[in-house]
């Protein structure tokens, strides 16, 4: 047993050395990957193009219209008269949003207990659009509250504290979900088309004919990939550490231990993809289609997922990026520890077997 | 003109036999299009919440029951022990804690301004930012509705900020996001295909058989392009009744506008994919390349971030990517009903684009074959 399985491991990585070209690009690409998204992907609003329209034009209206100008997340492009003109310039995509100042703004924030204010919003983008609520009353309430006198009036103080991310760096955030994303499609790729591959050409027969068992090749083609994996996952990992000055709260022992299991998850589904596909273009159509978009929208990494409807929840349990995603997060900024985080890794090695044992079974099946 | 014919039947009979390849070319996209759309409504809701409650007094109760109201907000947890606020964000059960201080009703009316505590997972900023926001805007609902009661002694001198939304008036993000789904999917399906169907025939020879056939150069290319360009669009009709009839997008621009953009922009995918096959030896290169490509086009075409927020020295990289140019075509024609003038703009970027793809990829493909 041990034998044979040792036969295959070392078929594989002769395999695997006799392209280092493609080895070349398997390290060379992720870590690329990893700093141009992290730059790219910056999640802090600011500098919102707009117009404003002020209707008024007393000194309270200017004195208003200065906190927006004077604030970092909005930009005044324009200031014209009619909001004739908005509709234009959204066409145009010049700006996001008007601000319009009615008439007797003035004399209603003076006299009256509310003066409005009016925001007209191009929502195509409800990214943007929202960001635009929210920071234009913000700036509203903050405005309206500068005055001592009313700030006196207001019964309740907030605090807030953010915890793990004090300085709210978006990069905190973005590039360990990069590493495991990333991590996710390159170990499927890898694997998907081994199995493919040996069928197209036909060694799949010889293979099949020699006593090695089924399970024995599974698992043969599996354990030279998650070394290649592994070196690739630290080479990543010291890359986003380097470039983004990601810091490395938790145990660093506990979370390559557990990037194992995580690799091993994902080379699982690159296997059984390729046990299922007759050809290599087929196995790699499916693999790319199969990891990439999930990975992406049903991991956590950018869109919450306890936002979710519950019917599409359900699938992210099937997404071995969601595990991992906490499990990374969790250990380089909340210092969380390895009984914290059981129920990923039971999850991530229950799904990883799984994948393998279906991945020797259609294998069986396929002699008979 | 005949051969060119033939070479596209061939194509169409070899999808064909591997029947797992319609079902990866028509059928993932479209599935994945429709469970995708609803994950990424992206609308932060439910955040889950944990809230301690010090004062337990009338007052304090009122404005817990504010905060389990709304939808914003899924209180998860009650406690009334302070060190609850730490314990359930560690164990990420919580992505945010509100605790109100003790003595909370009392230092109201004695005009002391208690301090509400509002603790967040800041991982993702976005969400701590929002969630926080949140609950301000609950307390100041709140604060409102105290005047009355006598608690708050005079009116506040306030600025209501009015919003009206145009286009996607409740701000939806599935309007925003469905569309930009769309032009993904098709993008990895055509830029695959093409590439993956000629790297093939050279892996196992039969490329070299097509070259000694009377078949000319130029009638090889398009046989192997117009099949996938086909299939491309077959995808896009599809995809654009999942946008209609599932998730209701009310497609306000031109659907002849679409489809003419769309074949422009396949062309750029399809160049891109026959580049990529003339760089690659064997089909597990390509297929690395192929994913490179396909994600830098993702992370790069402002499909779930403003482009605008990229640092200076990155953005100039969206210049070359065409995804930028017909996610912004496909979302600003569907949602502001864009005609031809407004998008004049990503319409020459694209057609420039498909011009110089195509034929870099040709000039590539003769120089492999010669």
């Amino acid at each position: 047993m041990i034998r044979r399985l040792f036969a295959i491991i070392h078929k594989e990585i002769n395999h695997i050395l006799r392209d280092p070209r493609t080895l070349i690009v398997l390290f060379a690409m992720p870590a690329t990957m990893v700093v141009l998204f992290g730059f790219a992907l910056n999640m802090d609003i600011e500098h919102i193009p707009i117009a404003v329209i002020d209707r008024d034009n007393t000194p309270e209206s200017r004195d208003f219209i200065r906190a927006f100008t004077g604030s970092k997340y909005f930009s005044v492009k324009y200031r014209i008269d009619t909001a004739d003109q908005v509709e234009n310039l959204f066409r145009n995509r010049r700006i996001k949003a008007a601000l319009v100042i009615p008439d007797g703004f003035g004399k209603d924030f003076a006299d009256r207990p509310e003066a409005d204010i009016q925001l007209l919003v191009d929502g195509s983008d409800p990214t943007y659009g929202q960001a635009v609520v929210n920071y234009a009353s913000a700036i509203a309430i903050t405005y309206s509250v500068s005055n001592p006198a009313v700030a006196r009036l207001i019964p309740v103080d907030i605090r807030d504290i953010f915890l793990y991310n004090p300085d709210l760096k978006g990069s905190n955030f973005i590039t360990p979900g990069l590493v495991a994303v990333i991590l996710m499609m390159a170990c499927a790729l890898l694997t998907s088309i081994t199995i493919a591959r040996e069928k197209e050409t036909g060694t799949m027969d010889v293979l099949m004919v020699s006593p090695v068992r089924p399970i024995e090749i599974v698992v043969g083609k599996v354990i030279p990939y998650v070394g290649v994996s592994l070196i690739n996952a630290v080479f990543i990992l010291t890359f986003a550490k380097l470039v983004f000055n990601i810091p490395l709260r938790g145990d660093l022992v506990l979370l390559l231990g557990l990037s194992v299991i995580y690799v091993y998850c994902a080379l699982g589904i690159g296997l059984f993809i390729s046990s299922i596909a007759k050809t290599q273009q087929v196995a790699m159509m499916a693999a790319l289609v199969a990891t990439i978009m999930p990975s992406i929208l049903l991991s956590g990494f950018m869109f919450p997922i306890f936002s979710m409807p519950a019917a599409i929840r359900i699938f992210t349990y099937l997404v071995p990026a969601k595990y991992y995603l906490e499990i990374i997060r969790g250990i380089l900024l909340k210092s969380s520890t390895f009984s914290q985080l059981q129920g990923q890794v039971l999850f991530l090695a229950v799904l990883g077997t799984a994948f393998v044992i279906i991945a020797s079974l259609r294998f069986k099946t396929r002699v008979h | 003109m005949k051969a060119l014919k033939y070479i596209i039947k061939k194509e169409f009979i070899q999808l064909r036999r591997t029947r797992a390849m319609i079902g990866i070319t028509l059928f993932m996209p479209i599935f994945q299009l429709v469970i995708l759309g609803f994950a990424v409504s992206g609308d932060v809701i439910h955040v889950p919440t944990a809230l301690i409650d010090l004062d337990n007094s009338r007052l304090s109760r009122t404005l817990s029951g504010k905060f389990e109201n709304t939808r914003y907000l899924d209180i998860k947890y009650h406690s009334r022990n302070l060190r609850d606020s730490d314990r359930y964000l560690e164990e990420n059960k919580a992505i945010l804690a509100i605790t109100i201080p003790r003595n909370f009703e009392q230092d109201i009316t004695r005009g002391k301004r208690p301090a509400i505590m509002v603790k967040a997972d800041a991982q993702n900023t976005n969400i701590a930012l929002t969630g926080s926001g949140y609950v301000r805007r609950i307390l100041q609902s709140w604060i409102t509705s105290l005047t009355p009661g006598g608690v708050m002694p005079v009116a506040l001198h306030m600025i209501n900020t009015e919003s009206r939304v145009w286009y996607n008036p409740e701000l939806k993000q599935t309007w925003f996001m469905v569309p930009g789904i769309l032009v993904l999917l098709v993008t990895i399906i055509t830029m695959l295909l093409t590439g993956l169907a000629i790297v093939r025939e050279r892996e196992i020879g039969t490329l070299e058989q097509l070259m000694v056939t009377p078949i000319t150069r130029t009638e090889l290319i398009l046989g192997k392009t117009i099949p996938f360009a086909i299939i491309g669009m077959l995808d896009m009709a599809l995809a654009l009744a999942v946008a209609k009839v599932i998730y209701q997008i009310p497609i306000t621009g031109s659907v002849f506008l679409f489809f003419g953009l769309a074949l422009i922009y396949i062309f750029c995918t399809l160049g891109l994919g026959i580049l990529v096959s003339t760089i690659a030896h064997t089909q597990q290169q390509a297929l690395f390349l192929d994913w490179y490509i396909m994600v830098f086009c993702i992370i790069m075409s402002g499909f779930f971030l403003p482009l605008e927020n990229m640092p200076k020295f990155i953005y100039p990289l969206t210049y070359i990517n065409p995804v930028r140019y017909f996610m912004t075509i496909v979302r600003e024609l569907f949602l502001k009903g864009a005609g031809f003038a407004d998008l004049l703009g990503p319409t020459a970027a694209l057609t420039g684009l498909a011009v110089i793809l195509m034929t870099a990829a040709v000039i590539r493909f003769n120089k492999r074959l010669g």
